[in-house]
């Protein structure tokens, strides 16, 4: 088996994970499992130019399917996960055939209200989802003697998932599909002349999308081992939006990129707030949450103004054309 | 091969097409001329499935192109460039003639997500399909051009050339000689007469270009608000005294002699 540069790497991540102190691991878990998630969703906004404004709901709806398989019917993990997927695919499905008579910001309203509409039944559906109290007593997942329930083989767990669903994107993205996206996204009308059904794809991308938001959310589930609704709201579809955003859409990376900057960047900034050479004031709002999203808001603004096309490209990414040119290459 | 048969197309209150028929036989040249506004190209965008008729039948080798979707209508072998075009402009040129390429191939979603053997085979074929297509119009092998860096004529090529990779039986032609100077317009029809010629091609052509028209078309078809006020070989429309008046002018002004 031949041993490329790009497996030297993984192992590299996993060992230096392992190094990491909790609290860092179990940060990286959580960016693993956001990063499936924008995987999903940056192919669908960036590649095929639609908007989902509800992508936390098949986050959420993968998580919940995975909960409740393996404590009422005792599936296991392995089992409940890809089923999870699957389930949260068939909403996306069904959010897909409303998308493909919807244009652009009505398609924002509408995924909005499917995001609306799930966390109102997580909310009241107590019998089913544990409602606002949370649902509790989700099992680790194990794999006949070995337990999933320590932070780092947790993350070599989601990061498994997370680079066998890369690699399916990528293949996927390199292929003929990505040219159609493409040409999807630069002019509808000419691509179905041409004998693309255009409907055909959008459908399929927002089951693919909801598929991996599913898995991520499964994952989810039996890391926390307990899920409550709040998790799943439109205030975490808009964080999707913008991981996406800030990392670049269009770009297999930019997801990622905006994953790991979501969940680190507070960590970088509580340890800035530890340097005394800081005046206290500013150690003090460092901490607050509320001054973190403030930030937010003004990367945001920068990145769009200065970097629209995302942090992916700035730190040297790969745009999905010059996967498809690289291919030829080979 | 296509039949159209009392076709109208209204747009709410305004009657773009009434009552249209005719035919075009198999490896014929047809062409479709007149006024501007007269509804040649809604006719293409009907018959092409990008609009829907109100009242009349599109028949293509049998098959009711009315009630078919824009790529149903392409699988089934009707292609078309647009007057305007339509290319993918981010795309390089090979890249958007390969794109027409991908309705004939048949890797399912499986084989493409695990790069098969079978696959990867389809997509050589796809490339030397379409660097072949890319040659026969005349571009250079080794072009790295982007779509929107092409000239207004040299786009015009390559929606053509986008179009034949759809493999069609048939091929709309919607104003192709638009931007080009006299011998690339020379050239074109003799693309167009290779078409025909070598590849079997039938062409329907809409066209401004009197001159390009009477000596490429076999049979001609003169549109004037919406109806068909003519049809017949390039003599008998040059010498019909209704489209001499509606359309190409007295003899000693227009630019045939």
């Amino acid at each position: 088996m031949i041993i490329r540069r790009i497996h030297v790497g993984l192992i590299l991540i996993v060992l230096l994970v392992w190094l990491f102190p909790i609290h860092l691991q179990s940060i990286m878990v959580i960016a693993t499992i956001y990063s499936i998630i924008t995987i999903g969703l940056n192919i669908l906004i960036g590649n095929l130019g639609q908007i989902s404004l509800g992508h936390a709901a098949f986050y959420g709806i993968g998580a919940y399917a995975s909960a409740l398989l393996t404590t009422k019917l005792s599936f296991p993990f392995w089992i409940s996960m890809p089923l999870s997927g699957m389930i949260a695919g068939g909403f996306g499905l069904l959010v897909g055939l409303t998308a493909i008579r919807l244009r652009l910001g009505y398609l924002a309203i509408g995924t909005a209200a499917f995001n609306i509409m799930f966390e109102v039944v997580t909310q009241q559906w107590e019998t089913l989802t544990g409602g606002v109290g949370g649902f509790r007593g989700i099992p680790a997942p194990h794999l006949g003697p070995l337990a999933f329930d320590s932070d780092f083989k947790y993350f070599c767990l989601s990061f498994g998932v997370f680079v066998a669903l890369f690699q399916l994107s990528k293949n996927i993205l390199s292929s003929r599909i990505g040219y159609v996206l493409s040409a999807i996204k630069q002019n509808e009308v000419a691509s179905s002349t041409m004998g693309i059904n255009v409907n055909k794809f959008k459908l399929f991308f927002f089951t693919l999308s909801a598929f991996y938001g599913g898995i991520a959310g499964s994952l989810l589930a039996h890391y926390l081992k307990f899920l409550d609704p709040q998790s799943f709201s439109i205030v975490f579809s808009v964080n999707l939006l913008f991981m996406c955003s800030i990392g670049g859409s269009g770009y297999l990376w930019g997801g990622i990129v905006g994953a790991l900057f979501i969940t680190l960047f507070p960590e970088g900034l509580s340890f800035l707030a530890k340097m005394s050479f800081l005046p206290n004031a500013v150690r003090g709002l460092l901490n607050e949450y509320a001054y973190h999203l403030m930030i937010y808001g003004v990367i945001l603004y920068l990145i769009t103004a200065y970097m629209p096309q995302g942090m992916a490209k700035f730190l040297g990414g790969i745009r999905i054309s010059q996967i498809l040119k690289k291919e030829k290459d080979l | 091969m296509l039949f159209i048969h009392n076709v109208t197309k209204e747009f709410g209150g305004l009657r773009a097409i009434y009552n249209l028929s005719f035919q075009v036989q198999e490896r014929q040249i047809k062409a479709l001329i007149g006024p501007n506004g007269a509804g040649k190209t809604t006719l293409l965008n009907l018959v092409s499935g990008l609009d829907k008729v109100t009242v009349g039948k599109v028949l293509f080798e049998g098959n009711d192109l009315t009630k078919l979707r824009p790529h149903e209508i392409c699988r089934k072998g009707v292609g078309r460039t647009f007057q305007i075009p339509h290319l993918f402009s981010q795309m390089g040129l090979v890249e958007n003639v390969k794109v027409g390429c991908f309705c004939r191939t048949t890797s399912g979603f499986l084989r493409l997500a695990l790069h098969s053997e079978f696959t990867m085979k389809e997509e050589a074929d796809v490339e030397s399909k379409s660097n072949d297509i890319l040659q026969f119009l005349g571009f250079a092998p080794a072009d790295r051009r982007v779509a929107r860096e092409l000239s207004g004529g040299d786009q015009k090529l390559l929606e053509i050339a986008r179009a034949l990779g759809t493999s069609p039986k048939l091929l709309l032609l919607d104003e192709p000689g638009a931007g080009l100077n006299s011998l690339e317009k020379q050239r074109l029809a003799g693309t167009i007469r290779k078409l025909r010629d070598e590849w079997g091609m039938t062409i329907l052509i809409v066209e401004h270009d009197v001159a390009l028209v009477m000596s490429l078309s076999d049979e001609i078809v003169v549109l004037n608000y919406g109806e068909k006020i003519a049809e017949g070989s390039p003599e008998e429309i040059q010498n019909d005294h209704k489209v001499i008046k509606a359309y190409l002018g007295r003899k000693s002004e227009n630019s045939l002699c």
